[in-house]
């Protein structure tokens, strides 16, 4: 039999290698792009990569038992944030958009040198792995990470806010961060095309506020109230504007951190291997697809147990969200200086950007009703916020005024108190030492580090090329 | 022939799908809500529709010095802690209650006295009738027991009725 | 004997080197000067309630159970004494009555004193007392200069300003609860401290309330009863006196640092601070002078050198300590006490060898199952009810134990459960319409005493004795006429009510007609009755915490036992007795944070705290 090359052969000599080309190529792209991308992302400092997920079925290395095992159920999965009525564009991907592109916009702070990115740096989970804040000054606190932090019912340390998108002002404002001010902010977003567009497409027409437009308003180039400090020249120049303008100011200021409020509702971690765990247990909880470590699980049985983490450090959010006094010790001794909580909710009710305010899409939602219902009494005097322990191993260092390094300092502090600061012998603490062996310091710090996650997706981690360009909803 | 062709559109399909940017495998599959559709117009001539009163868990307890009972419902039952709640209340003059107690203002406090502290916040308490109320932005910060207060004051003095509150760590 | 005073100045116990003075100004701001250093104290001081200092540097004390002022040189010698007859109201009435309470120096150093209702100054250059009376306050807590203008901090009214001449030029009020103490600032505006609001009050010169700072607690910028203040140079100065220290602050209530530490010891001194009411600050900033009358001494200190000061927490004394306040009750198997630091009521089971505490109820706040200054309990064990009457937050309370017999005795949180709250308003309302429309006057509840299927309630602004029913709504009111009392008894025959600022108890008969008044005499003398109860053999109990006995009246014959001191049977400050069952009285003993359990002739029987108690006598005292 005579075998003869012609056209249609031809044709698929072409044909097959191209076609089995494309088959791999749609591989690699569909299968393997992720696990590239995972390699860029800075990998946990404690966790494990997705690569180490076992599939089958296992025992556990350590056995729990009924109740830790429910203790531990509660933990996982993290849902999405709950809704923020107050901020109608929380879940639209058009203000998250323009808030990503403000996120790493430097020219918001007064400097011009600083941006959010600087101190929640996305390479260090959010956060800037400093004892306390460092932007124009050096601040007072530890800076939060931002991921998951849509969770949270009050913001930050001491509660300041009751919205995520008022928190996200403060901090553009405040001479020792971003040293910024409203109306020169204002100003940039009016200004720059693709802000305004990016703007006026999720909040609608930016009110008339540039000051060189013939016959337009007089608006100074950079005014902010700065109640403390009434001689300050910022102040001086916003007192002196028009109530109508200062309203519209606020308006889009606030939207701005409504903006930003959106984008940071996409930073969620929640496949830990905790939550990997969690999600392989069986039914009766004796196998699991995803085991954790010996030590991890040890740590859980602590954490759920004899350390009774689990008091204030619950749910899927590892925290109940309020505000304790633990008598952490002052860096450098001495007495402690921050009021915590019982001044933050003081400033929380003073300020104009909140739930139940003016700018709020939401001033008579439930949000606003317990917002305004705060207690402020003396006993919250030096509380803080409970916080969040996903992500914990890469959050050093830790507590409000950064005073422990690394997370067996903390486990050390709680098992001793030793240094705990209690200046009234009257009362009694909510804590008791736990007296843990070195082991079981051990295994607990284990546990925490098996809390964090890959993190926030990688599209989220940096400056976008436009403000324009939509971002997907996150899980 | 045609198999070169069905490989070709497979490896095609392929390579469209991964134009999808699929994200890394995640295992808590926790998907957005579907969007709510938006309710259609009714037409006027449509009879409204019969929507059931939803049943509520009614509880009772009567005041310390016996002037007063209240019956009470909270939504949701059950409390979640640290979520916010409100509590329907109903006051009566009388243990059977058939009597209204009118007049006066009603308030709503609780405690976990052991472990020396309060509620956080202080509900806003709407008159709703005769002897009814409602208490909006009530928040049990933590788990375990709770003792939940209602604080009747006529003319400067109150009378108090108490229950107790227990919130579960686990479900 | 001024000599004498002098060597006993000088060989007082030498400074305290390193004493453990903490103090840690904060931020940056400008510096107050921390006087942490002690130097020496002055002991056996009959209840120094006020000091201040001349521009010499002349120091005056007044030692209120004692009715005596001293004037001291920088040296330590005491240049003058009035006391007694040589007092000046005395000089120009011819009786002692009303004990000195406030002093200062005034302008060209004229010494100023202040008694209930009358002021008196006494001018360099020899001339003699000037004399004002029928000035309208009856409690003097402190007083102080401003220019020609003298202003008078006093306890119910507020602040009044007076004229050189004593005429009340302006009376002040504007929120002042409790007015502990005063300071007038360089620009003539003036610092109220007030005791149960937790604050200071900053006015204007011309009277007008700037700003209020504080709120209750222990922490910097924070205070429990704040007492007496003083100004040097930009800062404030504030006797914290349930805090146990002085704390310093800005004109605008920025902390700038705190001196002072809790006793370990009783009586231990040595730059260790108790309960301090009183604070002066030399002109030259050289030192400053703390008064404790609690512990009846003075410490002076000096600048506390910024590279010594050690951090400033508190000793941990391991939970809670039995820091009793004035107030207790007891009726069958139940017994109360409370602390006034935490404003807590502590019960205790008595079916034991010893009281067993069972549980801890109230707390400091507002709320209304909560404290600020418990004045009087009262407890019904058949009906397992408590009964409080709260100066601070105006109110009384009843109290639902939810106790069950038959369990076995443990610690229960949750036993106590408010049932009923009146505010002051509201029951002297009650009072008034019940007393067939009178016009409803202010009352402050002060004690209460059991009655027959009740209370009987006795308030010291009119002198009623109220009876009540068991939810505490009134019975029957009778006027006594007796005002100012700070403790009342009850029996079948009738009522006793201590009078400590006259020194004596009166008797009344089941009518609330006086009957008698006991002042008793030489060893009996009672200098500062503080409380009464009736034992279960009829005896009348009295507790004189400026004596520190215990004196019992049975008919005519009055009897006292017990000494100053630590060991048992011994007392400092005895203030609240009740009878205790099984023929026995319980004391408060309150200086050594303890109370005592004696029999009906005296006798001791029992040392208790919270959860400690004995029966045999120990050498050395427990706190």
């Amino acid at each position: 039999m005579t075998t003869t090359v012609n056209s249609d052969t031809r044709l698929h000599l072409i044909a097959l290698p191209l076609a089995v080309l494309g088959l791999a190529v749609g591989i690699m792209l569909v299968w393997l792009e992720p696990l590239a991308s995972l390699r860029q992302r800075p990998t946990p400092a404690m966790g494990r990569s997705a690569s180490e997920v076992k599939l089958a079925a296992a025992p556990l290395p350590v056995e729990l038992t009924d109740e830790e095992l429910a203790f531990a159920r509660t933990f996982s999965p993290l849902p999405p944030p709950r809704e923020d009525p107050t901020n109608a564009r929380s879940q639209d991907p058009r203000a998250a958009a323009l808030g990503q592109a403000l996120f790493f916009e430097k020219r918001l702070s007064g400097s011009g040198a600083l941006s959010c990115a600087s101190c929640h740096d996305p390479r260090q989970h959010f956060a800037d792995g400093k004892i306390v804040a460092e932007g124009i000054g050096r601040g007072e606190r530890n800076t939060l990470t931002l991921v998951n932090a849509a969770h949270h019912r009050w913001f930050t340390w001491d509660g300041r806010s009751d919205s995520m998108w008022a928190q996200g002002l403060d901090p553009l404002e405040d001479p020792l961060e971003m040293g910024g001010n409203r109306v020169a902010i204002v100003r940039l977003v009016a200004r720059d095309s693709a802000y305004r567009t990016a703007y006026e497409r999720a909040f609608g027409p930016i009110p008339p506020i540039d000051s060189n437009r013939l016959g337009g308003p007089r608006i100074p180039d950079a005014a902010k109230p700065v109640p403390l400090d009434v001689d300050d020249p910022l102040h001086v120049e916003w007192t002196a504007m028009r109530e109508i303008d200062r309203d519209r100011v606020d308006r889009v200021f606030s939207n701005v951190g409504k903006a930003l409020a959106a984008y940071q509702r996409l930073l969620v971690d929640n496949d830990s291997p905790l939550d990997r765990f969690i999600a392989g247990l069986a039914a009766d909880g004796k196998t699991t697809t995803a085991p954790l470590e010996a030590n991890e699980l040890r740590g859980l049985q602590l954490f759920v147990g004899k350390a009774n983490c689990v008091q204030c450090h619950h749910g899927p959010t590892l925290t109940d969200g309020e505000f304790h006094n633990i008598g952490v010790p002052v860096a450098g001794g001495g007495l402690p200086t921050d009021a915590g909580r019982y001044e933050g909710v003081a400033r929380l009710k003073r300020n104009p950007f909140g739930a139940a305010g003016a700018f709020s899409d939401a001033p008579e939602s439930e949000v606003a009703v317990v917002s305004q219902g705060l207690v402020n009494s003396p006993e919250q005097w030096g509380s803080f916020r409970t916080p969040s322990l996903r992500g914990v191993a890469n959050t050093a260092p830790y507590m409000h005024a950064g005073q422990f390094a690394t997370l067996e300092d903390v486990v050390r502090f709680y098992s001793t108190l030793e240094g705990a600061v209690q200046l009234d012998h009257h009362r009694e603490t909510l804590l008791k030492p736990l007296h843990l062996t070195e082991a079981e310091i051990a295994d607990l710090s284990a546990f925490l580090g098996a809390l964090t996650g890959t993190g926030p997706a990688e599209e989220f981690c940096s400056a976008p090329d436009s403000p324009l360009a939509p971002r997907s909803i996150a899980r | 022939m045609k198999a070169w062709v069905a490989v070709a559109l497979l490896a095609a399909i392929v390579a469209t799908s991964a134009c999808d940017r699929a994200q890394p495998p995640s295992i808590s599959a926790a998907t957005e809500p579907p969007p709510v559709p938006v309710a259609a117009l009714q037409p006027v001539t449509a009879s409204p529709p019969v929507v059931a009163e939803p049943v509520h868990a009614w509880h009772s307890t009567t005041s310390g010095d016996g002037g007063f009972t209240a019956r009470w419902y909270t939504d949701p039952d059950p409390i979640v802690a640290r979520d916010p709640f409100s509590v329907t209340i109903e006051l009566f003059a009388d243990d059977a209650c058939t009597t209204p107690l009118v007049g006066g203002v009603l308030a709503l406090d609780a405690a976990m006295p052991h472990h020396g502290h309060g509620m956080n916040v202080q509900p806003k308490i709407t008159a709703v009738g005769p002897g009814r109320y409602r208490a909006d932005g009530m928040l049990f910060h933590m788990f375990g027991r709770w003792e939940l207060f209602f604080d009747h004051t006529t003319d400067g003095q109150t009378e108090r009725a108490q229950t107790t509150v227990v919130l579960q760590a686990v479900p | 004997m001024l000599v004498a005073v002098a060597v006993c100045m000088l060989q007082l116990a030498p400074a305290h080197a390193q004493a453990k003075v903490p103090s840690a100004p904060t931020r940056s701001a400008a510096a107050c000067t921390i006087y942490g250093q002690f130097t020496r104290q002055l002991d056996e001081l009959e209840r120094p309630v006020s000091i201040a200092f001349a521009s010499d540097g002349r120091c005056a004390i007044v030692e209120a159970d004692a009715r005596r002022v001293r004037v001291i040189a920088r040296d330590g010698v005491e240049l003058a004494r009035f006391e007694g007859n040589t007092l000046p109201w005395s000089l120009a009435t011819g009786s002692d009555d009303g004990a000195p309470l406030a002093v200062a120096f005034g302008p060209d150093d004229r010494l100023t004193l202040a008694a209930p209702r009358r002021i008196a100054t006494f001018a360099r250059d020899g001339s003699p007392w000037r004399l004002f009376t029928g000035v309208a306050s009856a409690e003097p807590v402190a007083i102080a200069w401003r220019g020609t203008e003298l202003l008078v901090a006093d306890r119910a009214l507020g602040v009044l300003v007076l004229s050189a001449e004593g005429v009340e030029r302006q009376r002040i009020r504007d929120g002042l609860l409790r007015p502990g103490g005063i300071a007038v600032a360089p620009n003539g505006g003036f610092f109220v401290s007030d005791e149960d609001r937790h604050v200071i009050a900053r006015f204007a010169p011309d009277g007008t309330l700037e700003k209020t700072f504080g709120d209750r607690g222990a922490f910097p910028g924070l205070f429990n009863g704040p007492r007496g203040l003083a100004i040097s140079g930009d800062c404030l100065y504030v006797a914290d006196e349930l805090n146990h220290r002085i704390e310093v602050l800005s004109f605008d209530g920025e902390f700038r640092g705190q001196w002072g530490m809790h006793a370990v010891v009783p009586r231990e001194g040595a730059g260790k601070i108790h309960y301090p009411t009183a604070i002066a600050i030399a002109p030259d900033g050289s030192s400053a002078i703390v008064a404790e009358p609690f512990e009846r001494r003075i410490q002076t200190f000096v600048a506390l050198d910024a590279s010594s000061a050690a951090a400033a927490t508190m000793p941990a004394l391991g939970g809670v300590q039995s820091h009793f306040g004035a107030s207790l009750a007891a009726d069958g198997d139940l017994l109360l006490l409370h602390e006034p630091e935490t404003a807590s009521v502590f019960v205790f089971d008595l079916r034991g060898a010893t009281p067993i505490h069972v549980t801890t109820f109230g707390g400091a706040g507002a709320a209304l199952d909560r404290f600020s200054r418990i004045v009087g309990l009262g407890v019904d064990a058949i009906a397992q009810r408590v009964v409080s009457i709260d100066g601070g937050n105006q109110r009384l309370a009843v109290f639902q134990l939810a106790r069950d017999r038959a369990e076995s005795l443990k610690m229960d949180p949750f036993m106590a459960r408010l049932v009923r709250s009146w505010t002051f308003d509201a029951w002297a309302t009650a009072v008034a319409s019940f007393s067939g429309g009178a016009p409803k006057s202010t009352l402050a509840p002060s004690s209460i005493a059991r009655a027959p299927d009740g209370w009987w309630i006795y308030d010291a602004l009119e002198g009623l004795i109220v009876g009540t029913d068991a939810r505490l709504a009134p019975r029957s009111v009778l006027k006594t006429g007796v005002r100012g009392g700070t403790s009342l008894a009850a029996d079948a025959n009738g009522f006793a009510i201590a009078v400590p600022g006259i020194g004596a108890v009166e008797l009344l008969d089941a009518a609330g007609d006086r009957k008698e008044t006991i002042r008793g005499e030489g060893a009996t003398r009672l200098i500062r009755p503080t409380s009464v109860a009736y034992s279960d053999s009829g005896a009348l109990v009295i507790t004189d915490a400026a004596t520190d006995r215990v004196l019992f009246r049975r008919g005519a014959t009055l009897s006292a036992v017990g000494a100053r001191g630590i060991s048992d049977g011994d007392f400092w400050q005895p203030d609240g007795v009740c009878a205790f069952g099984g023929g026995r009285v319980a004391v408060v003993d309150r200086g050594n944070h303890r109370a005592q359990v004696l029999t009906n002739d005296g006798a001791w029987v029992m040392t208790f705290g919270l959860g400690r108690a004995y029966t045999k006598p120990r050498s050395g005292g427990e706190s």
